[in-house]
């Protein structure tokens, strides 16, 4: 969690925009990214998980990342997409959708170049971020911690 | 159709290779004394192979000579026992075992 | 029903079966020792696990099981007569070949000796050797099903010399099934013959699992000098001129020119003296038991078959995945105005509703499998807590879904144990209160509609409300002055931390009992009912729906989203009339032909912010006993659905069993209606308390 990462090779990572800012996950855990789809709301469920989706046949539960980081909601945009990622959550392979205003490209980041998070003047909550890295335009992007994020959601 | 009279000879007790001379002896006597035997295995509690050779051998030797000999009743006991283990009583036999063309 | 490629641990799943019917068959023997029948399965169940675990590598089991077999081996021959000591040990030694078999490694050491020298001290005698031709011991070769052909004459003399073929035909006969035709072509007339003499020959066909040395050692003590052949035949059935000639009774060219001027070819054969009558005979029967043989082993290989469990789930998603699809299809097409594509979709529907059928057939499993797995858990239990009960049970051929079955094997365990634990009293306090001194679990499984009821009734002590009451009050269960019903009462029993148990049983530990199984019957979309006079005895029933994948629902929607209830629980729906939505909330209750139904709000309850509408409907539920009413805002119609499980990120959301994919592709959510009827009764109880 805000520590650099002893690794040098560089990882695979998907850069993403939410309400206006830019993040990366890292790409290994994303199987698709579709278009906004119909979304059902459960009722009474977490801020961060209101909807369910169709993903192929399969009811996939829809999450909001911008829940984690504190962020206000948008309204859904002609950009507005979901990225698709599989994870293993209690020990079964889970698909989850994230909810994404925007979605940017899949590039390579060296997690080395990653600089620790300062503890203070961050917006947004640290535990959830693993670093901030640059992309090759010299816009910093925010690493998210998917392990963190996912833990939490169950 | 002889008009002598039906002999009827039972045997009893045991009717094994001890007996066997003896059941052979009476069967012979049997068979010259008429034309047509019954024989009588009713009391019969012991019976082995050597009784069944000699009843089947004394059954060939009637029909060799146009006589008749038939069980008196159908087998049930030591000698159903000793006929099934054998399997004797499949096809003609079986009605032989089974006493049917009796009187 | 699970195979693998690799042979051991085939033969161990198989081993499982035989493991299972044996016991079952020792339990049965200690009800009817007289029957004889019983004793051979027994015997042969014991004689197969002995060789097909030889073959194997399970050497230790083998020589194990040989004993016992040997043991059943006596009772088969009348010389040692069922006792229950047998049965126990037999018991005892059925589990240690299980441990030898599943896993060695784990055996207890010592065991097997003790177990063997109870056996001996049943049977009397000490462990058996197995004597060979040759000396020394040896495994057993594999068990596997032969037919033989057996042609024997003995010497003239052989009778004297004290040789017995009765005997020996007796010994074949009971290697298997055996037909036998005496040949007396070789006896003389009557006058001719020595009496002591032995004149006939007999002609054999013997199919059997015994090995061929097996038939050798028959012949052991006579085989010098005698006529013998013993040959392995196929079980095909042949033509009655192939047999003779095999027979080498005639030459095939004789059979060739009778059989071509008449169909009778037998009794032609012996009208022209090519052969002799009892040859044909023999024949014949021959070909009788091969035809028999042919016949059994047919059978055998369409009776079952073996399927991998993860093929079956496969199957069951494709079919679901199917349903969908054709639900959408069914949905496009009633759009349009193709009337040849509507009946085609009819069609398709017809034909994967079929599929459907078909494929839930397939795991479906008679529940007779589980019941018998509790006979042995019952006599037991009885001897552990000093107890005289019977298990009796009715509906074995009742059929469930493979995967329900499996997870009712520990629900209903633990419920078998609380009758024998604190249901059935001891058999001095049950004369003491005029009952039978042997007290009974009855286990009982019936279709009903759409469900499955399965229910443990026994003629114990009861259930008493009074004393369930206090431990609820003490635990803060329920308010002191709640008005509670008798089965309300009884429910409490279901909740977390409950225990009437004055002490800690090691048989049914504590608290750890009915809401672990009220959460797995939950997890199975079940129901528990509870039913008990005092004195009487108690009566559980179980509810379970038929199948848990595919549905039949009931398409709803509350504000703009659309929801599904089982139909299974669907009683009626009826209109919510303005005068009942107007009553103040507090007193949510429906007046059903003067039965009072309290009734939900799903909008309310879902905190949906869409505006009132004018024509609710309310959706009457039910879930074993208690009844609640759903407030909708509009009934849908019928929707046939498969069943999604919801992730883990939603666990935490009660009110929902699962989510399905509806015909235009978005989700619905699937209510679960226990869980909403646990609901409304909860705040029920609390209204009335307060």
């Amino acid at each position: 969690m805000g520590s650099v990462h002893a690794i040098s090779r560089p990882v695979e990572i998907l850069t993403l925009g939410l309400s206006g800012e830019a993040f990366a996950l890292e790409a290994g855990i994303v199987s698709e990214i579709l278009d906004l789809v119909p979304v059902t709301a459960v009722p009474n469920a977490p801020d961060h998980a209101p909807g369910l989706i169709n993903v192929r046949g399969k009811v996939v539960p829809l999450v909001d990342l911008r829940v984690f980081l504190g962020m206000a909601r948008n309204d859904d945009t002609i950009d507005t997409r979901i990225i698709v990622v599989e994870t293993v959550l209690d020990g079964e392979p889970t698909i989850i959708g994230l909810l994404a205003d925007k979605v940017y490209e899949v590039t390579e980041i060296d997690m080395q170049a990653i600089e620790t998070t300062p503890k203070v003047g961050m917006t947004w909550p640290t535990e959830f971020i693993r670093g901030i890295g640059h992309r090759n335009g010299g816009d910093f992007l925010i690493v998210l911690d998917m392990d963190a994020i996912f833990a939490s959601a169950q | 159709m002889s008009s002598a009279p039906t002999v009827v000879i039972g045997f009893s007790g045991s009717a094994t290779i001890r007996q066997a001379d003896d059941v052979a002896h009476r069967l012979r006597q049997a068979l010259e004394s008429s034309d047509r035997i019954e024989v009588d295995c009713s009391e019969l509690d012991e019976v082995d192979v050597t009784f069944l050779q000699l009843i089947l051998a004394a059954h060939k030797s009637a029909e060799a000579d146009g006589k008749v000999l038939v069980l008196s009743s159908p087998a049930k006991g030591a000698l159903l026992d000793a006929v099934a283990i054998c399997g004797a009583e499949q096809g003609i036999r079986a009605d032989f075992w089974q006493a049917r063309g009796a009187f | 029903m699970a195979i693998s490629n690799d042979p051991v641990e085939t033969f161990r799943i198989e081993a499982r079966e035989l493991f299972e019917q044996l016991e079952t068959t020792l339990l049965d023997i200690e009800a009817d020792p007289a029957n004889k029948d019983l004793i051979d399965t027994a015997f042969r169940a014991l004689h197969t696990i002995k060789g097909s675990g030889a073959m194997f590598g399970f050497d230790a089991a083998s020589a194990f099981t040989h004993h016992v077999e040997n043991a059943f081996d006596l009772v088969r021959k009348g010389q040692l007569p069922v006792t229950k000591e047998l049965v126990e040990v037999a018991l005892l030694a059925k589990d240690h070949m299980r441990i030898l078999i599943d896993d060695p490694e784990a055996a207890p050491p010592g065991r097997s000796e003790a177990i063997l020298s109870q056996l001996a001290a049943v049977t009397g005698v000490g462990p058996v050797a197995v004597v060979r031709s040759g000396g020394g011991e040896r495994p057993e070769p594999p068990s596997s099903r032969s037919t033989y052909r057996i042609h024997f004459r003995l010497v003239r003399n052989a009778l004297s010399m004290g040789a017995n073929p009765l005997l020996l035909l007796k010994e074949m006969r009971e290697m298997g099934d055996f037909t036998v035709v005496t040949i007396t072509d070789a006896l003389p007339h009557l006058e001719e013959m020595d009496p002591c003499g032995c004149y006939l020959a007999w002609d054999c066909v013997l199919s059997t699992d015994h090995p061929r040395s097996a038939i050798d050692e028959v012949f052991m003590f006579v085989i010098d000098d005698m006529e013998l052949t013993i040959e392995e035949i196929q079980p095909d059935p042949k033509l009655l001129g192939e047999i003779l000639v095999e027979h080498h009774a005639i030459g095939p060219d004789k059979v060739e020119q009778a059989v071509d001027r008449q169909p009778r070819l037998g009794a032609l054969l012996v009208e022209e003296g090519l052969v002799s009558h009892d040859k044909v005979v023999a024949a014949l029967a021959e070909q009788k038991h091969l035809k028999g043989e042919a016949e059994k082993s047919k059978k055998s290989e369409t009776a079952d078959i073996r399927v991998q469990a993860e093929r079956l789930d496969d199957l069951m998603d494709q079919v679901g995945e199917l349903v969908i699809a054709q639900a959408r299809l069914r949905q496009l097409a009633n759009a349009g105005n193709d009337t040849h594509l509507k009946s085609l979709v009819e069609e398709i529907e017809r034909l994967s509703s079929e599929l459907r059928d078909t494929t839930m057939g397939i795991r479906m499993v008679p529940i007779g499998s589980l019941f018998s797995r509790f006979r042995r858990l019952v006599r037991d239990l009885s001897k552990e807590l000093g107890k005289d009960v019977q298990l009796t049970t009715s509906g074995e051929e009742t059929e469930l879904d493979k995967t329900v079955i499996e997870r009712l094997h520990d629900p209903l365990v633990h419920l078998i144990r609380n009758s024998l634990d604190h249901g059935v009293g001891s058999p001095a306090e049950r004369e003491g209160s005029g009952k039978p001194r042997q007290g009974t679990v009855h286990l009982s499984a019936t279709h009903s509609g759409a469900q499955v009821l399965i229910r443990i009734k026994d003629d114990g002590r009861g259930i008493d409300p009074v004393k369930v009451r206090a431990k609820a009050e003490e635990t803060g269960l329920i308010q002191p002055g709640a008005d509670l019903t008798a089965t309300e009462i009884f429910q409490l029993i279901l909740q977390p931390g409950f225990s009437t148990a004055a002490k800690v049983t090691s048989v049914s530990g504590r608290g750890v009992g009915m809401d672990v199984v009220k959460r797995s019957i939950d997890a199975l979309r079940g129901t528990i009912d509870i039913n008990s006079v005092l004195g009487e005895g108690s009566e559980i029933t179980l509810r379970l729906p038929l199948t848990l994948a595919i549905i039949d629902g009931l398409l709803v929607r509350v504000g703009e989203g659309r929801y599904v209830i089982p139909l299974s629980a669907v009683e009626e729906c009826v209109e919510l009339t303005p005068e009942d939505d107007l009553r103040a909330t507090g007193r949510d209750f429906l007046n059903i032909r003067d039965e009072v139904v309290p009734f939900l709000r799903l909008k309310s309850l879902f905190h949906l912010t869409t505006p009132p509408e004018p024509y609710q409907k309310v959706v009457i539920v039910a879930a074993g006993d208690m009844r609640v009413g759903l407030v909708v805002d509009q009934i849908i119609g019928d929707y046939q659905t498969v069943i999604k499980s919801l992730s883990k990120i939603h666990s935490a959301v009660q009110t929902f069993s699962g989510a399905t994919i509806l015909g235009d592709g978005t989700v619905a959510l699937i209510l679960d209606i226990p869980r909403l009827i646990d609901l409304s009764h909860a705040s029920d109880s609390q209204k009335k308390a307060s």
